[in-house]
């Protein structure tokens, strides 16, 4: 990786918005290659939205977004030649089974069928999935659906790697899996983009963090670099709350509630 | 009447905020379009029933007046229960399992269900008929008996009710995707073997009153056994009605009201079932082996540009897991074969000058493209989350499209030898001549479909299972559909027509490639706007499919 040129990825005054409603208004990030970014913020904030932009699902409105250097809009295919992609919901063929599947992503990729179904294998079996190979999409559980994703991403050997809430609604085993993998991902160089609301999990894995609110940058840099900015030695979520929770919600009371009529 | 206000205020809004949008507004347009061509159907449905029961009730013969009962109440019967099982209108009526949350009894939420049934689109089919049926064998014949009105009226009422219990039942209990397909498509079969059945009666033939007679007529045995059915009751109940015989009549209303009777219970049987089940299907492990027609379709697919190769090998997976591609397929014999039965009674016979076997199997290939329409139109109806896939690759838009094309074009092609095959099973070979006009001109309106399609699937994409039989396309995609297949058969007339008006017949398939390259080129030139339109409406296919 020492030879890419540039960060892994690079927005300048990003801008997307749904039909009045700005989700990323002017989204300036830089996230050096190799790190293992966390990208946080509340629901609504745009974390999904500059993840869709960036892996080209949907295009921006304004400003650019680079992954190591080529434009996501006018290089879309060299581009996407180099970064895998777990979205939240899942993003697959369910009418495929699991190695229909994979060959079909490799073969978007341009790869050879041997090359594919080599690594469509050894996938397979270090998720646990060979078994159930010939079974439609359709009937695999949601973490398997997770794995199947996550395989299909890692196939290409891409150089950097989005995952979009990767352990949301999975069990420990599968957790553990992902995060192992995640860790080998990081040793061999490959720069990770994440976003999750499980915070122990990003105050662990990531190197650097960007908190975004309303679709702009709140907070950005290494965990200690956070503290430092909002001047305390608690917690990311201790952090998280107190960049982007909008005051206490302790005293809040709903004036109806309690043991009248309903 | 809270609630059901509340789920008319909730299918309000849903209408207008689809309306506020361009292609919900050009949807509307086109849906009123489509509405407009469905009333005629309903309009000539009830022509013809009318026409039907008008005739026997001038009669004074009664077996001649309850057998128009009969094939009349059979008919609207059919249309009421049974049609809307196939269509799976039943599936897309009001969803009460949405409302279980809320403190509402189940026995509130059947009656909205219910309620809701009497306003169903489907049923606006039969209505007419039922009503022409009403004029020409109760009010026209004279004299009016409020009686016969009202058993009428009870038996519409009760055909409601069985309709509702039978979709329920079929929701419930044919939650086998396997099985629920297997009976949609012999129920499909059925419905264009009924429907061309009539055709079979050769009204040209010398004996041809006889032969007519004898199809109308019902064999006793059919007649005794179906005696029990609603219809038949009905229509011995107006018969006794009109001839006086009171006592008949009341017994036979006891065993309409037994029957509503059961209808209702079934009814709220299936329903209490399938809300238990939450009304969600149930998912079914499916298991599928390599065939050889993989590896050979594979090993075509492996010679295209990888991209391309990898969406249409998708794409063909898709189309032959699919309901429609599957009915495609098994009705694309029977729909062959009756016409080529019918037309070769009538050999060296020519329509406007063209040689009649000619015509049926230039009309088979049309059909074979008819089949894949609403694939065409609607091409990312499938996709779900699958359709971000896509976009996360390293491909170009006009890749995908082509490859998707490419997908149903096969499927199309397969379809064209299936019927040029059952063809030359049933009237020998055809001469190259015609099987090369038909399969050009089968080509030229796929692709003429194709293009069309590229811009109605991203400008009107509409979600849709691929176990469902029912076209789920925009109401503008069908219309455009219908004018697309309309300008197909226009060119494929040009060509035949010409071809016979000069007396070349090898003209036929010379210009039936002219036309093709035409559109060949046409689509090409399309491609590029049409991928351009996806790549910056893939926001809008995301939210339509549900995936964004």
């Amino acid at each position: 990786m020492g030879d890419t040129p540039g960060p892994a990825v690079e927005t300048i005054g990003l801008h997307k918005k749904f039909g009045d409603l700005v989700a990323v208004d002017g989204l300036d990030l830089r996230v050096e290659a190799g790190s293992f970014f966390g990208f946080l913020g509340p629901n609504g904030a745009g974390k999904s939205t500059t993840i869709k932009v960036l892996t080209g699902m949907i295009l921006p409105t304004a400003g650019s977004a680079a992954i190591l250097g080529h434009d996501v809009v006018d290089e879309a295919v060299a581009a996407k030649q180099i970064t895998g992609a777990v979205s939240e919901d899942g993003a697959l063929f369910e009418r495929l089974n699991g190695a229909e599947y994979l060959e079909f992503v490799g073969r978007m990729y341009g790869m050879e069928r041997d090359t594919i179904s080599e690594r469509s294998n050894e996938l397979l079996e270090l998720m646990d999935l060979a078994g159930d190979h010939s079974k439609l999409i359709v009937d695999y559980s949601h973490g398997m659906q997770k794995k199947l994703g996550f395989a299909a991403a890692l196939i290409h050997n891409p150089k950097v790697l989005f995952l979009d809430e990767p352990f949301e609604g999975i069990d420990a085993v599968t957790g553990r899996l992902i995060k192992t993998m995640l860790d080998e991902l990081r040793q061999a160089g490959v720069t990770i983009f994440l976003t999750s609301h499980i915070l122990e999990i990003v105050e662990r894995l990531c190197s650097e963090i960007a908190i975004i609110d309303h679709g702009r940058v709140v907070a950005h840099g290494s965990l200690e670099d956070l503290r430092a900015q909002v001047g305390s030695s608690g917690s990311l979520e201790e952090l998280f709350l107190d960049l982007v929770g909008h005051g206490p919600v302790s005293g809040r009371q709903l004036s109806w509630l309690g043991p009248g009529d309903p | 009447m809270r609630t059901l206000q509340t789920v008319f205020w909730i299918r309000r809004r849903l209408a207008i905020r689809g309306l506020t949008s361009i292609a919900g507004a050009t949807n509307l347009v086109a849906g009123l379009a489509l509405a407009l061509l469905a009333a005629l159907g309903a309009l000539a449905l009830a022509i013809g029933l009318g026409v039907v029961l008008h005739l026997a009730s001038i009669s004074t013969d009664q077996g001649a007046i309850q057998l128009g009962w009969t094939i009349t109440l059979y008919t609207i019967a059919f249309f009421a229960v049974i049609v809307p099982i196939i269509t799976g209108a039943g599936s897309s009526a009001f969803d009460p399992s949405r409302l279980l949350i809320f403190p509402v009894s189940r026995k509130t939420l059947h009656r909205l269900a219910l309620g809701s049934e009497f306003l169903s689109a489907s049923h606006m089919v039969w209505y007419p008929a039922l009503l022409a049926s009403a004029v020409t064998g109760i009010l026209l014949p004279g004299p009016t008996r409020l009686a016969q009105l009202a058993v009428l009226g009870l038996f519409g009422f009760l055909l409601v009710v069985w309709s509702q219990a039978a979709s329920l039942v079929a929701r419930r209990w044919l939650r086998n995707r396997k099985l629920r397909e297997l009976a949609a498509v012999i129920g499909l079969v059925l419905v264009v073997v009924l429907s061309v059945a009539p055709a079979a009666v050769d009204i040209t033939a010398e004996n041809a009153d006889q032969r007519i007679e004898e199809f109308l007529t019902i064999p006793p045995w059919i007649e005794k056994a179906s005696g029990v059915f609603p219809p038949s009751i009905a229509s011995q109940t107006l018969t006794a009605l009109r001839t006086g015989e009171l006592g008949t009549a009341f017994m036979q209303v006891g065993w309409l009201v037994i029957w509503l009777v059961a209808g209702l219970l079934i009814g709220r049987a299936a329903f209490d079932a399938l809300l238990a089940s939450g009304g969600e299907p149930v998912k079914h492990s499916v298991r599928r082996r390599e065939s050889r027609l993989t590896t050979v379709r594979t090993r075509i697919l492996d010679r295209l540009p990888s991209a391309v190769g990898a969406v249409a090998d998708k794409e063909l997976r898709y189309l032959l897991q699919s309901g429609t591609g599957r009915t495609s397929l098994l009705v694309m014999p029977v729909m062959t074969a009756l016409p080529t039965l019918l037309a070769g009674r009538h050999e060296g016979m020519t329509v406007l000058g063209l040689d009649l076997q000619l015509a049926v199997f230039l009309g088979v290939m049309i059909y074979a493209t008819a089949l894949t329409g609403y694939l065409q139109v609607n091409a990312f109806a499938w996709e779900k989350t699958g359709f971000a896939s896509y976009f996360t690759a390293p491909v170009l838009p006009e890749e995908i499209l082509l490859g998707k094309n490419l997908g149903v074009w096969i499927l199309n092609l397969a379809l064209g030898v299936e019927g040029l095959l059952v063809y030359s099973v049933v009237r020998g070979v055809p001469d190259i001549t015609t099987v090369l006009t038909g399969l050009i001109v089968l080509g030229s309106m796929s692709v003429l479909l194709s293009m069309m399609g590229n811009f109605t699937s991203v400008a009107f994409p509409e979600n849709r299972p691929v176990s469902s039989l029912t076209s789920s396309a925009s109401p503008t995609g069908t219309l455009m559909m219908i004018g697309c297949l309309l300008l197909g058969v226009i060119l494929g007339g040009i060509v035949v027509f010409g071809a016979a008006l000069l007396r070349i017949p090898a003209l036929q398939p010379i210009l039936a490639l002219i036309i093709f390259a035409v559109v060949v080129c046409v689509y090409r030139l399309t491609l590029l706007p049409a991928a351009r339109t996806l790549s910056d409406r893939r926001d809008d296919v995301f939210h339509a499919l549900g995936a964004g």
